[in-house]
């Protein structure tokens, strides 16, 4: 699309990187679940194609993956 | 996206037309050289079509014939129209994380349309097919839904930004535009190039993700006092959204309000300079009536001309030497007895007898006498044509007879009467005219009020400020009962982590929570990036780019310092000590196409976003300095520049266009005789295209008077 999507992503990357990480790999993961969302909307806006579950699913994966490493950081501790 | 090549066939008076474009980065410039009425607008147009289809033609392609209007119904009533564009597209493919790889896509559009002509006048076209194919190595691999792709790479509400008409399309602060249409086109053209509708639908996106799983750690949660507190935060998260969507639609109310409280200001500051419409009308109808009187007058004297003109004393007047002359004439003849005759008469008379008047036999029925009577049967008729003219000549003898007495009587002061007459009419002849122009300036002084008058105007203005009172107040109701039921979400939120704090490592609902609010807050930090400091940098690249192209040094004391793009999307110019300028009055119109110029690029470079500039007649009304500048200062911050120009625009900047990556030049067939040196090789209106640069004419191109100027040269063609 017209948009500079690099542009967008280095500007959120340079947000992602502010942020303490909530476990090890977490920044990347969220990075990588923003630029996810972003091709949702870009598709959406494309295509029409609903990108409201889809968003919602790509939050819960992302929380999903918190949950399990941070259970996996206990157990190893 | 940068354009490569175009073909366009049987496009209006471009029947067969083919263009190359320069994709080199260094040369990134293509001219395309053509006297006006040469097809710049039309190739502008052709190529928007091939993009955007029938909604980039005039009024959507209604009443909107794309056929050679020469075209020869009698050999083919069919017409195939085609666009053929070539364009190469830096596509970024999203590797994850932020990272992308790059690769470059060369796509081949055809639009194609068919038009039936019934008449000359009467057409039926069926809509317009687009294809798009990709040029690969193993041949062009059809896509299947070209639209999609093309509104990728140019979207619609860019297409001012891609495509701009120098004389047309300074709708970003042109007059006939209105304040809130002007916002509009701004802040669509700026919210697509930016990417701030993707960000906000990302935003509320996640935002409803939130939502989504509160409410699910509403229900499934095992501990009580989370599950509570979840489903009361759910709640109030609801009513965050009801509040949200009536502050967003009072602040939409809010800004049509403004702006048409700032049309309305516009109005009447108008209305004071041009004059109320009321006070307007009653000129108007003043003007109307000094007009009918003076109609009137000039026919009473066109009457009065008529009886002049069929008096007697300006009919003698007028003939006194030639009567002169012929009474003399007629005098002579009447001394010499040639007038009046009655030979013929005395002879027919004597006819009737048997004798002569010297008394001798003029009897037919002996033999001399009948020798006689021929005799005088010759004579007379002999005699018949001259005594025609003697009649006629004494008739004439007797009636100047009574001109020439009567004459003696009239006075010739007729001359100073019809002389008083013509003065007359010369006088009102201007005051008509006088009259009639006042008319127009108050017609055009009344078109521009657009039906107001200043107290409905004061009055609306009223109106609209107390609405915009009300709206305000609302506002600030409804964005202080989201402050505190903000307030209210953060503390049941910290309530909420506090209380699943031990539920985080059994329970992953609060997991996907905390995720989802990372989400929201990486987003809403971006869209805040965006709308400030992103907006704020095309508003000081506009300036800069600005200044440069008018070569405005605010140390020198130049009347426009500033330009400013405000983040209500309204584009400002700014003179001495702060003073507001309206782009639409005060400043001149190479001014207004530098700003318009500005905008565009300024929002290209700040976007990163790599797009072609077509641009038809960008330096109209610019001279000297200006001209050079803003020619100097578009190749430097654009991609792709593609400009079209006149001769006149390109004099005097020849050594810039010498970088130029590609330079054609366009003729239109139909300038032959008048203004084309040499006969065009076909017998339709068409344009034609040659490769002779700025610097050059050949046979095709040759105006009459380029081989009388230094600055170009004949090219021959190979």
């Amino acid at each position: 699309m017209a948009v500079n999507r690099k542009r967008i992503m280095t500007m959120i990357v340079d947000k992602v990187q502010e942020m303490p990480e909530r476990c090890n790999g977490y920044n990347d993961e969220l990075m990588e679940a923003i630029g996810d969302i972003i091709e949702l909307e870009q598709d959406k806006k494309l295509t029409g194609a609903n990108s409201k579950q889809p968003v919602t699913d790509r939050c819960m994966k992302l929380g999903q993956y918190l949950f399990d490493s941070n259970n996996k950081s206990t157990l190893d501790n | 996206m940068k354009f490569k090549k175009a073909a366009i066939r049987n496009f209006r008076l471009l029947r067969n037309v083919d263009i190359t474009f320069s994709t080199d980065e260094k040369t990134h410039l293509t001219i395309i050289r053509a006297a006006n009425d040469s097809g710049k607008t039309t190739t502008l147009t052709a190529l928007q079509w091939g993009l955007y289809g029938d909604r980039a033609l005039p009024n959507k392609g209604r009443d909107f014939r794309l056929a050679p209007l020469d075209w020869d119904r009698s050999k083919n009533s069919v017409v195939d129209i085609q666009v053929i564009i070539e364009f190469e597209h830096y596509k970024q493919i999203p590797l994850g994380a932020g990272k992308y790889e790059h690769e470059t896509i060369v796509y081949r559009l055809i639009r194609s349309a068919v038009e039936t002509l019934h008449s000359d006048i009467d057409y039926s076209r069926i809509p317009s097919t687009v294809s798009l194919f990709e040029l690969t190595d193993q041949g062009d691999l059809p896509i299947t839904k070209p639209e999609v792709i093309l509104d990728d790479i140019m979207p619609a509400e860019l297409r001012e930004v891609f495509f701009t008409d120098g004389d047309r399309a300074l709708s970003f602060i042109e007059a006939e535009s209105s304040l809130s249409l002007k916002r509009k086109r701004v802040k669509g053209a700026i919210r697509s190039l930016l990417g701030l509708d993707i960000i906000e639908s990302a935003l509320d996106h996640a935002k409803a993700a939130t939502r989504v799983i509160n409410e699910k750690l509403a229900r499934h949660s095992k501990d009580s006092n989370l599950a509570t507190i979840a489903t009361e935060l759910s709640d109030k998260l609801k009513s965050l959204d009801r509040l949200n969507t009536a502050y967003t639609d009072c602040h939409d109310k809010s800004e049509t309000n403004d702006g048409q409280l700032a049309e309305i200001e516009i109005n009447i500051n108008n209305i004071l300079v041009r004059g109320n419409e009321e006070d307007l009308k009653n000129e108007r109808d003043k003007n109307i009536r000094l007009i009918q009187y003076l109609s009137q007058q000039r026919e009473d004297l066109d009457v009065k001309k008529s009886d002049l003109l069929f008096k007697q004393s300006i009919a003698y007047g007028l003939t006194n030497n030639t009567v002169d002359i012929a009474m003399q004439k007629l005098n002579s003849l009447k001394s010499k007895g040639t007038i009046p005759s009655s030979t013929i008469s005395v002879l027919q008379e004597r006819m009737k007898t048997s004798s002569c008047f010297c008394g001798e036999s003029i009897d037919e029925h002996t033999t001399e006498g009948l020798k006689r009577h021929n005799h005088l049967k010759d004579v007379i008729q002999n005699s018949q044509s001259a005594d025609e003219k003697n009649k006629v000549l004494g008739e004439l003898f007797y009636d100047m007879r009574s001109v020439d007495a009567a004459r003696a009587t009239f006075s010739d002061n007729w001359r100073e009467e019809y002389l008083r007459l013509i003065k007359s009419g010369e006088t009102l002849k201007s005051q008509t005219l006088t009259a009639e122009k006042t008319r127009r300036d108050i017609d055009l002084k009344l078109g521009k009020l657009k039906g107001t008058n200043h107290a409905e105007l004061k009055s609306l203005k009223s109106t609209l400020k107390q609405a915009g009172r009300e709206l305000d107040e609302k506002k600030g109701s409804l964005g202080h009962r989201i402050k505190l039921l903000e307030r209210d979400l953060k503390d049941l939120e910290a309530r909420r982590e506090k209380a699943g704090k031990s539920e985080k490592l059994k329970n992953s609902k609060m997991s996907e929570l905390d995720a989802a609010r990372d989400i929201v807050s990486i987003l809403e930090e971006t869209l805040q990036n965006i709308q400030h400091e992103e907006l704020d940098k095309v508003s000081e690249k506009m300036n800069q780019y600005f200044l440069e192209m008018i070569c405005s040094d605010p140390e020198q004391g130049a009347i426009i310092r500033k330009a400013h793009l405000t983040r209500d999307y309204d584009i400002l110019v700014y003179g001495p000590k702060g003073q507001k300028l309206n782009p639409d009055v005060d400043i001149n119109g190479a001014s207004r196409r530098a700003l318009t110029l500005s905008f565009i690029l300024a929002l290209t470079t700040v976007s990163g976003y790599e797009s072609p500039n077509v641009i038809d007649t960008p330096l109209g009304m610019t001279t000297d300095e200006v001209k050079r500048s803003i020619l100097l200062k578009s190749i430097a911050y654009s991609n792709q520049l593609v400009l079209f120009l006149t001769r006149s625009e390109i004099y005097l900047c020849e050594d810039i266009l010498d970088d130029a990556g590609v330079v054609q030049t366009m003729t239109n067939s139909a300038h032959f005789p008048e203004k084309l040196a040499s006969k065009p090789p076909t017998e339709y209106a068409e344009v034609l295209v040659c490769s002779c640069n700025h610097r050059q004419y050949c046979s095709i191109c040759s105006r009459i008077g380029d081989d009388k100027r230094k600055e170009l040269s004949y090219r021959n063609e190979v």
